[in-house]
């Protein structure tokens, strides 16, 4: 997994490429910590993403409580149809903002 | 070894400043032979000259008074007064000798009278010359005297010498003396008489006696004409050899120092001794030294340090090794002492981290057996009941796992079938998947509805889930008379459902996860099972299988095999959707946890 950041005006936009699983999913999950530190509005970029596993969505929920108690925003783009049947799946789509 | 190494490089060393040493003192050894030859030389000279002065002083003497004595022959008249005084005078004047005459041959000066001489001698007991009359005597008949025809046969003409040789005075001076004489002649070149002078030699053989260069060394005066020697050998020493000094007097007396040739040079040949002795000790106590010094600082440092590594090898971390010193063994040694206890703390603790590993491995097989023993896995489950057949199985990734299934009655007629997979693996996904299976159960059993037992769940497992732990979970209640099969599905994989033979995902109404939130409302759905029906429940270890090439076996193949083996019965049906995986995964390694519960309603 490669995370690619951006600033875009007062939008990080973290990039990530590969698989979120058990073993990427704990430097995801600093990287975005550290993240809602840099910015107020957090994109999430899944373009890339092959796979997610329930570890990589448990980062993406504790990321949401996260954005909440920080009042921080995180969205997620471009996720593909694959990701996304698995965030319908799971409920997840009910509880992130998937753009 | 070093040691001998050493020692060789300095007996070398040594070796060659010995031969300096040699070349340098044999050289030094010549110088001093030659200067001690030198000096003996001198001394001999010295004496020599001494003596030949008074040598020629004697004769000069003579000749004198040998001339008086022809003076009275020419007078014709003569006084005995006259001659008395001149001979006074002559050795009052001449000290040197302690006497000395005029004699004339018989009768010559007198026809009357056979004896005519006139002797003055130092007399010690008046202080002063005198005359002494009685060699005229007849008794001492001075023409017949041993000295008197020595001479008188030993001269060659006038104004030449001749000595007698030493003989002991018995009359006046008692001493060793000897007498040079010179002729007194008439016109015609007659002998007529002759003069003598005295010389009391015992002085000057006491002066050579002590020319002594060396302790057995002696002088010779040697008398040709007598074949005589003067000597103060003290011994005889035949067969040694000696160093002659010589001196031929212009008397032809010969004077000479013997010096045994192995005394001459005893005190430089001693000196050289000495220092040879010198060197040979200092080498010596060097060596030694540098011996001593070598083992003990560097043999027995090294030969603690090489058995300490042997020792360290065989197994004792304890050992340290006792060199104390600050050179660089001292240091070897410190950091070997260093090694040593590093090794064994680095030991003990990789021992320690392996005991820990097999405990925590131990504890693991036992929280295995554990988590296998909380899942109902007595198959068939329900032997006395024939309405339905149910089977479920659980293959771990890990030691332990966070899917899980269960099924148990919540009274007599109504079954509840639970599936769930709880976010992450290992350990943490175990004991928080042992908190959901059980409130889920119990909750049930109270009699509240699948969606109730959700929300209720939900909520509880909310409470301090700091670590954002969430379970996926799908519940379903069948009511076995009716075939009425109420379910929720928080956010878990859809079970496929055979329905009057048509095969499908059962998707309706999937709603949010468990622990994921608080106060989640989860939907809940009504669907009948006729006679033939069957429901395949499962977690994502089934469809997100991978192989090599990072494919996912997906729910469109699942649905597939799942069909090509609902003829076989529900374990071997397990069994077989296993082998599917397997097949397509391929060799790669099972990352995720695999459960599966199938119940089938029999016609």
């Amino acid at each position: 997994m490669v995370i690619t950041k951006t600033q875009n005006e007062n939008k990080l936009v973290l990039a990530i490429s590969g698989r979120l699983d058990t073993i990427t999913a704990p430097q995801f999950q600093e990287e975005l910590f550290l993240a809602f530190n840099e910015a107020r509005q957090v994109e999430l970029d899944f373009a890339n993403v092959l796979y997610i596993s329930s570890a990589g969505l448990r980062v993406l929920l504790l990321g949401e409580k996260k954005a909440m108690e920080k009042n921080r925003s995180m969205n997620i783009i471009n996720a593909s149809e694959s990701i996304k049947s698995i965030f319908e799946m799971t409920g997840f789509v009910k509880i992130l903002k998937i753009v | 070894m070093i040691r001998t190494k050493i020692l060789v490089i300095i007996l070398g060393f040594f070796f060659l400043v010995a031969i300096a040493f040699a070349i340098y003192s044999f050289s030094i050894t010549a110088n001093y032979k030659q200067l001690r030859i030198n000096e003996i030389r001198q001394t001999v000279a010295y004496e020599s000259e001494r003596v030949e002065k008074i040598i020629a002083e004697m004769e000069r003497n003579a000749v004198d008074l040998a001339l008086a004595g022809e003076q009275f022959y020419n007078a014709g008249n003569y006084a005995d007064s006259i001659g008395a005084l001149i001979l006074v005078e002559n050795f009052t004047a001449f000290r040197t000798s302690v006497g000395g005459g005029i004699w004339f041959e018989p009768y010559i000066l007198n026809p009357k009278k056979q004896r005519v001489c006139f002797y003055a001698f130092f007399d010690p007991a008046i202080n002063a010359v005198r005359i002494a009359s009685e060699f005229e005597n007849e008794s001492y008949d001075y023409h017949t005297q041993i000295w008197y025809t020595q001479i008188a046969s030993r001269l060659k003409g006038k104004y030449s010498t001749a000595w007698t040789k030493p003989y002991f005075e018995e009359i006046g001076t008692v001493s060793l003396m000897t007498t040079v004489g010179a002729g007194i002649y008439d016109k015609s070149g007659k002998l007529i008489g002759m003069s003598t002078v005295d010389w009391q030699i015992q002085s000057m053989v006491d002066r050579l006696s002590a020319i002594k260069p060396t302790e057995n060394s002696f002088f010779t005066l040697y008398f040709p004409q007598d074949d005589h020697v003067i000597s103060n050998a003290m011994q005889e020493n035949s067969g040694a050899d000696y160093m002659v000094f010589s001196h031929v007097m212009s008397n032809d007396w010969i004077f000479s120092v013997q010096i045994p040739a192995k005394e001459i040079f005893e005190e430089i040949e001693k000196r050289n001794k000495i220092f040879s002795v010198f060197v040979i000790i200092s080498a010596i106590f060097m060596l030694g030294s540098v011996f001593y010094l070598l083992s003990k600082l560097v043999n027995q440092p090294l030969k603690k340090l090489t058995l300490g590594v042997a020792e360290l090898g065989s197994g004792n971390f304890d050992k340290q090794i006792e060199i104390f010193s600050k050179n660089e063994i001292g240091m070897l040694a410190a950091a070997f002492n260093k090694m040593t206890v590093d090794l064994k703390t680095s030991i003990e603790q990789s021992a320690r981290e392996r005991t820990e590993k097999e405990r925590i491995n131990a504890e693991l097989n036992v929280a295995t057996q554990i988590q296998s023993g909380m899942l109902p896995c007595i198959f068939p489950a329900f032997p006395n009941r024939s309405e339905f057949d149910i089977y479920a199985s659980m293959l771990s990734a890990k030691e332990v796992g966070g899917d899980f299934y269960d099924f148990f009655f919540i009274d007599e007629k109504t079954l509840c079938v639970v599936i769930a997979d709880v976010s992450g693996k290992g350990i943490p996904a175990a004991l928080f998947m042992v908190i959901a299976k059980t409130l889920i159960k119990n909750n049930a059993q109270l009699g509240k509805s699948p969606k109730e037992v959700f929300e209720i769940v939900n909520d509880l497992l909310c409470e301090n889930n700091e670590a954002g732990m969430f379970v996926t979970a799908f519940m379903g209640y069948l009511d076995i008379p009716s075939g009425k099969f109420t379910f929720v599905n928080a956010g878990h994989n859809p079970p496929i459902l055979r329905s009057n033979n048509h095969w499908s995902y059962l998707k309706a109404n999937r709603s949010f996860v468990l622990a994921g939130m608080e106060g989640v409302f989860y939907k809940q759905s009504e669907i009948i099972l006729l006679k033939g029906d069957e429901l395949f429940l499962y977690t994502d270890g089934v469809t997100e299988a991978m192989n090599s090439v990072n494919a996912l076996f997906g729910e469109a193949r699942l649905l597939e095999v799942v069909k090509k083996h609902s003829n076989l019965p529900l374990r071997e049906f397990t069994v077989s959707i296993k082998h599917e995986i397997d097949k397509f995964a391929n060799g790669v390694l099972q990352a995720d946890d695999i459960a599966m519960l199938a119940l089938r309603l029999p016609h």
